[in-house]
């Protein structure tokens, strides 16, 4: 059958690559611009010329969406990158170190990661406040222990085999062992980690620009136009439907591809 | 045994410590005041109210004297809601939110143990494919987007439970229903994959050999050995649902911490966040400590020292 033979996680991988492009070439996709309000135009159902409808302010929903994409595809790829590099350098270098060093920066990871995220996050937008960057920063303050911990425990175990022994004993230095050979190894489970965190920091960031704690306007992304749609969803329903859609299928996407890559990269889970 | 309790113990008051410290900090660097509005206040009225709550004191003072009074239960007074405690606003809405959490906890263990089990009872079955359906698109679907379609459809359409508010039993159902979705797909998940594994094993084969028939094997040999990776899922269940209770708070108009949470923090209410913090923060790491406690006292292995 031609579904078993392309397989979920092709269509996913394209479906998430062509989000993608629109998001990138969305000033040469649609001709409305995003912020633009006309009163004469409010709240259209969707039509040839406004393929998703307008909002109460008369904005194009459809580049809203695009523009909208470049946020929160942009914020769930960039944190969730970061966390991982990060990470994987902290968990990596703790576990090299060992002793007491090691316990103590596990400890701080901890700490952090037993700590309710979602607080920490919102208290850290207060700090650094409400734009693209203020949320970057906040959900990869959280985000990374998760990488940090999965490399520590990869780098532990791969201390101990024959080639970082074979490494060693040809005199190479702590840190080409490390990034050199160590790390090429321990790739897979850090790769799979990522995959899953960028739809969660997705999640994340919808979820609070749709309680209000998230971008502040004019920053348009899924979770704020959500948002926006929920208020009127009764009178005006393709305001929520549209951004809810999108979200749905993109994080949906994201998922299949990781539960793939978590398939194909771990041979010990293939049930 | 009882060092290991004392151990744990002790480095959950130390994250509370923490907790407590990083917010108080954070909330300390955040440029602008709790009372600065869209009306300029004359200097003399900002700096009394600075004055009465302690606000002209040097930083480390309003630090200790922020964690002594929390040690006896006292976060302060409230920014916002002028003439009352922090205390007495978390004593109010606390219960609504635990009730509302038990019960969303609750319903998640008993669906999400339900679809687990009968999707691993029945493997190739049409319900199977739905548990596997139903967990992924629970996972990727944001809570907001799962309310506003279950009001929708329920509140809207068939007018058969009302929208919001927190006051009958019929009003929780939505809420409820929302919150536990997430946790139910994971929990379903979990037992799923633990089901089919130990389904393998060697123990299944013998008890199968004595003619013993699948549901009695399923239901009491395997299920048992996989209540221990769902004790684990606790505190991320915990975590999930203190999480989406913002959001079902916030949809649902329930007068709970959640909702308050957001407020706080719109309206610079430090007292307020950093309370609310903390009960949420205890929340999580207390659930932690009861279910290593409950895993070692269930799982004699782990019993060490």
């Amino acid at each position: 059958m031609f579904w078993k033979k392309v397989g979920n996680a092709h269509i996913a991988a394209l479906f998430i690559g062509f989000i993608t492009l629109l998001a990138i070439a969305a000033p040469w996709i649609t001709h409305f611009s995003y912020s633009d309000q006309n009163a004469s135009e409010t709240l259209l159902s969707p039509s040839r010329m406004h393929w998703c409808g307008t909002d109460s302010l008369g904005r194009d929903l459809f580049s809203r969406l695009l523009y909208g994409a470049r946020v929160s595809l942009g914020i769930g790829c960039f944190t969730a990158l970061f966390s991982a590099v990060f990470g994987t350098i902290y968990g990596s270098l703790s576990a090299y170190a060992g002793g007491y060093l090691d316990a103590f920066l596990m400890r701080i990871g901890d700490i952090l990661y037993s700590l309710p995220s979602i607080l920490l996050t919102v208290l850290i937008m207060l700090v650094v406040g409400r734009g693209p960057l203020g949320i970057f920063v906040a959900i990869a303050v959280v985000g990374w222990v998760s990488a940090a911990r999965i490399a520590r425990g990869q780098v532990l175990q791969a201390k101990e085999l024959p080639y970082v022994e074979a490494a060693k004993s040809l005199g190479l230095s702590t840190l080409r062992i490390l990034f050199k050979h160590i790390l090429p190894n321990i790739l897979p489970p850090i790769l799979v980690n990522l995959s899953f965190e960028i739809p969660q920091n997705i999640l994340s960031e919808s979820f609070l620009s749709f309680v209000g704690l998230g971008l502040a306007p004019p920053y348009a992304s899924w979770g704020s136009l959500a948002n926006e749609g929920w208020r009127a969803y009764r009178t005006y329903p393709h305001l929520i439907f549209f951004p809810a859609l999108i979200l749905f299928v993109t994080i949906l996407a994201f998922q299949v591809l990781g539960d793939a890559l978590r398939v194909a990269l771990d041979p010990q889970s293939r049930k | 045994m009882l060092p290991n309790i004392l151990r744990k113990l002790l480095s959950l008051l130390l994250t509370l410590f923490v907790l407590a410290t990083i917010t108080f900090f954070l909330m300390h660097s955040v440029p602008g005041g709790p009372f600065d509005s869209e009306r300029a206040l004359p200097a003399a009225v900002k700096a009394n109210m600075a004055t009465s709550f302690g606000l002209d004191l040097p930083v480390w003072k309003q630090y200790t004297k922020y964690i002594f009074g929390m040690l006896h239960g006292d976060f302060g007074p409230s920014y916002k809601y002028i003439g009352r405690d922090v205390r007495e606003m978390i004593c109010e809405s606390l219960p609504i939110s635990l009730l509302l959490g038990v019960l969303a906890l609750g319903w998640a263990l008993l669906f999400g143990l339900g679809l687990g089990v009968m999707s691993a009872y029945k493997r190739k079955s049409m319900l199977s494919a739905f548990t596997s359906f139903f967990s992924v698109s629970s996972l990727s679907l944001p809570s907001y987007l799962l309310a506003a379609a279950l009001v929708y459809i329920f509140c809207v359409r068939l007018d058969i439970l009302p929208p919001a508010q927190w006051e009958s039993w019929r009003s929780m159902i939505l809420p409820v229903i929302t919150l536990g979705m997430r946790p139910a797909a994971m929990v379903a998940r979990l037992i799923r994959a633990s089901l089919l594994e130990s389904l393998q094993a060697d123990y299944v084969r013998t008890a199968r050999a004595k003619g013993l028939s699948e549901a009695v094997i399923l239901w009491k040999h395997c299920l048992r050995n996989s209540f221990l990776p769902v004790l684990s899922l606790l505190g991320l269940l915990v975590a999930n649902i203190i999480t989406g209770s913002f959001v079902v708070e916030y949809i649902f108009a329930i007068p709970g911490m959640g909702k308050y949470f957001i407020d706080a923090v719109t309206s610079r209410d430090y007292p307020l966040i950093m309370g609310v913090t903390m009960v949420y923060g205890f929340a999580l790491v207390a659930s932690n400590l009861l279910v290593d406690l409950a895993y070692a006292w269930l799982d004699p292995r782990i019993r060490i020292v």
